[in-house]
């Protein structure tokens, strides 16, 4: 025991500080967005009167729309090309690409919330959860980016793909504000309980504030992780139920 | 009865040249039962009331005063008889006629006798009589106008009893007028100073006089202020329901100043219906203008509000329903872009740009209905004013608006498709979401 805790840290760092800078201007970015763009789709509500009126009239608030979304488009170009670099240059590991074992993951958790399983999944670091959210944004802001510059220069749109029918413009709208809706509901009730709400972080996970995750948060939560860090088999020294761990040993060979 | 007369002939003797006094008339005259058949067997009453000609202002004149040239035997033929109904030439040797208005009245073919306004036995002094106005317009009274027409000055009474007015006196309306005011009443203002005017309406209609206050035409000066519609002219004064005014009275009487807007009026769908069938269905003038509180329709105000001002009728069902017409049109344009805007600028109060509102795409007098042949006129209309403000439109532009369609399989497949993909995937991948979450939850916090 007293070796281990020598050798292996007690927390780890998890998110480099520029990913966090970058996590929190997206989340500005994104609230943003989605106070102006609800308050014109929901023109009718009294409350969209108010945010109107608050922002000083709707031309102000598209205006602010529009360039936040602007800011939001370089940001977005700005993660993807530093994610292009980084695993193409620096060699990062491309641990958000989806693989199988995300899906086997996924079942084994729900078989776990049933009580059909004994142990949760065994993650890596990041878990399907993470990866559903990550290009569930990725693409999201794909079609969010597409469809606000077609409403954004219609006219320029027509010029420029002359071969397209008029319709496009309503069809862009109908995609702009339901996939605007799709988006804020997962953030809504994905993001916000597994980082807030959910009692493994319950009050809030600190890991987007500090970028660092306790020893005991990564052998429950990231035990591949953990094992690709330490070199060290992911027993929880402080697990309430050893058996447990000890029947998760063998899954490390999936 | 003829033969009491030739016996009465008969007893007097031969025709006498004098005079006969009151008693010899009497003779005959003073029964109430005396008369003769006139013409088709009519009875003609032959009596004279000795008593009210007594009282009467000619009571001292005696009966060949008038009768002039009767005698007890002579005035049972025809000629005679034709004295007796000349009668107002007898009136004529004490009273003139004269160049009054009175004068002209009582002078020329067809005009009212003397006796038919004051009797004939018991007449009166003029001025214990007190003649109402109706005595005079009452009658088929009219006037030649300088520009040659006629005027009827004649007021139906039995019609202006069934009005609301009913119980009001003629000056209640022509303020001022007496016997007297209205012969000093002269020169090029006559007409004018005899109509009533709209300051007598206003007087018990204080509502509209705000209302008025309010109209385009309150603010005309000179000339053109003489030109303003007054109250009567719509609602017509003597006549019964002055408050229903038919949209073709209306209309006429804004045709006399707005000709050009009339002309494309009556072009136009909604023109046409209420000109050539009289349908009630269509807006008049007065139904977007207002009747009283006319709005400068160039006014940034008036614009905004077009949209309701055409929902009036486009978004009321039953109506739309008797013509086959689709009552969304003005929701749907509330709910696309242009109309969000507008409905904005409104609450801010304020206008920066102009609008997109119906009659842009539509025309405004000349509004045409959008089937058949016109739809290509209208298609084409759109373009050019969706050029007015995006100058750079390309042809395909305008398809961008869905004319007023809610989105179908049919008519708009890609918005139709899109939105049913997302009405599925959003429900699911909330409840999806949701089971995980409570799942989680309960696992990780109610049965660890």
């Amino acid at each position: 025991m007293a070796e281990q805790s020598t050798t292996v840290p007690d927390s780890f760092l998890r998110h480099h500080w520029l990913r966090r800078v970058e996590h929190w201007v997206g989340a500005l970015l994104f609230m943003g967005l989605a106070v102006t763009g609800l308050a014109q789709r929901f023109h009718e509500a009294e409350w969209s009167g108010w945010v109107i009126s608050a922002m000083g009239g709707i031309d102000h608030t598209r205006l602010v729309h529009r360039w936040t979304g602007l800011t939001f488009t370089l940001m977005f170009m700005v993660h993807l090309a530093v994610a292009v670099v980084g695993v193409l240059w620096r060699r990062w590991q491309p641990s958000m690409l989806i693989s199988r074992q995300d899906f086997t993951d996924a079942v084994q958790n729900l078989r776990y919330y049933l009580r059909l399983a004994e142990h949760p999944a065994r993650c890596g670091r990041y878990d399907y959860r993470a990866k559903f959210e990550y290009w569930g944004v990725v693409l999201g802001s794909i079609l969010m980016i597409a469809t606000g510059f077609v409403l954004w220069f219609p006219v320029w749109f027509f010029q420029s793909f002359a071969f397209l029918p008029g319709e496009s413009i309503p069809a862009a709208k109908t995609v702009h504000s339901n996939e605007a809706m799709l988006a804020l509901s997962v953030v809504v009730i994905w993001h916000i309980y597994n980082s807030v709400f959910s009692p493994e972080v319950f009050p809030i996970d600190r890991c987007m504030f500090t970028g660092r995750i306790s020893r005991e948060r990564m052998l429950h939560e990231h035990p591949l992780e953990y094992e690709r860090l330490t070199g060290e088999p992911a027993v929880h020294l402080a697990d309430p139920d050893p058996v447990r761990v000890a029947e998760s040993a063998p899954d490390d060979a999936l | 009865m003829s033969v009491v007369l030739l016996l009465l002939g008969g007893l007097t003797g031969a025709p006498e040249k004098a005079a006969p006094s009151a008693a010899d008339c009497y003779g005959c005259h003073a029964e109430k039962s005396f008369s003769r058949k006139g013409p088709g067997g009519r009875k003609i009453p032959l009596f004279v009331n000795a008593k009210q000609l007594k009282k009467s202002v000619h009571s001292e004149l005696s009966c060949d005063s008038c009768h002039a040239g009767i005698t007890a035997g002579n005035h049972t033929d025809g000629e005679q008889r034709g004295k007796t109904a000349s009668l107002y030439k007898a009136c004529r040797g004490c009273h003139e006629a004269g160049k009054t208005v009175h004068g002209r009245m009582v002078s020329g073919a067809g005009a009212p006798r003397c006796r038919t306004c004051h009797g004939t036995h018991g007449i009166l002094r003029v001025k214990s009589t007190q003649p109402g106005c109706l005595s005079c317009h009452g009658r088929a009274l009219s006037k030649r106008l300088p520009n040659g027409k006629s005027l009827s000055l004649r007021i139906d009474e039995a019609a202006l009893d069934r009005t609301s007015h009913q119980k009001l006196k003629c000056v209640s309306c022509h303020a001022g007028f007496t016997n007297r005011v209205h012969r000093m009443i002269k020169g090029v203002n006559r007409i004018a100073r005899h109509r009533s005017t709209d300051v007598s309406c206003l007087a018990c209609h204080a509502k509209v006089t705000k209302l008025m206050g309010e109209g385009v035409h309150q603010r005309l000066k000179g000339d053109r202020a003489q030109r303003r519609p007054s109250c009567s002219d719509c609602h017509r004064a003597h006549a019964p329901h002055a408050h229903v005014v038919s949209g073709r009275q209306s209309i006429a009487r804004c045709r006399q100043c707005h000709s050009k807007v009339y002309d494309q009026y009556a072009q136009s769908v909604h023109g046409a219906a209420v000109l050539k069938s009289g349908s009630r269905d269509v807006p008049a003038c007065v139904d977007c203008h207002r009747a009283h509180d006319i709005r400068n329709p160039g006014s940034k105000e008036y614009r905004s509000r077009i949209p309701e001002l055409c929902g009036n009728c486009h978004a009321d069902r039953k109506r739309m329903k008797k013509y086959n017409l689709s009552p969304n049109v003005v929701q749907s344009y509330l709910d696309d872009f242009h109309g969000v805007t507008l409905q904005f600028y409104r609450k801010e109060k304020r206008s920066v740009r102009k609008i997109a509102v119906c009659v842009d795409c539509h025309g405004i007098h000349d509004i045409q209905s959008t089937r058949g042949k016109n739809k290509v006129a209208v298609k084409k209309r759109l373009l050019t004013r969706c050029r007015s403000c995006h100058p750079k439109a390309s042809a395909a532009f305008p398809d961008a608006w869905v004319s007023h369609w809610i989105p179908s399989a049919t008519r708009t497949p890609l918005v139709y498709w899109i939105n049913l993909f997302y009405m599925i995937i959003i429900p699911l991948m909330v409840f999806g979401l949701g089971l995980q979450v409570l799942l989680h939850f309960w696992r990780y916090a109610v049965k660890r």
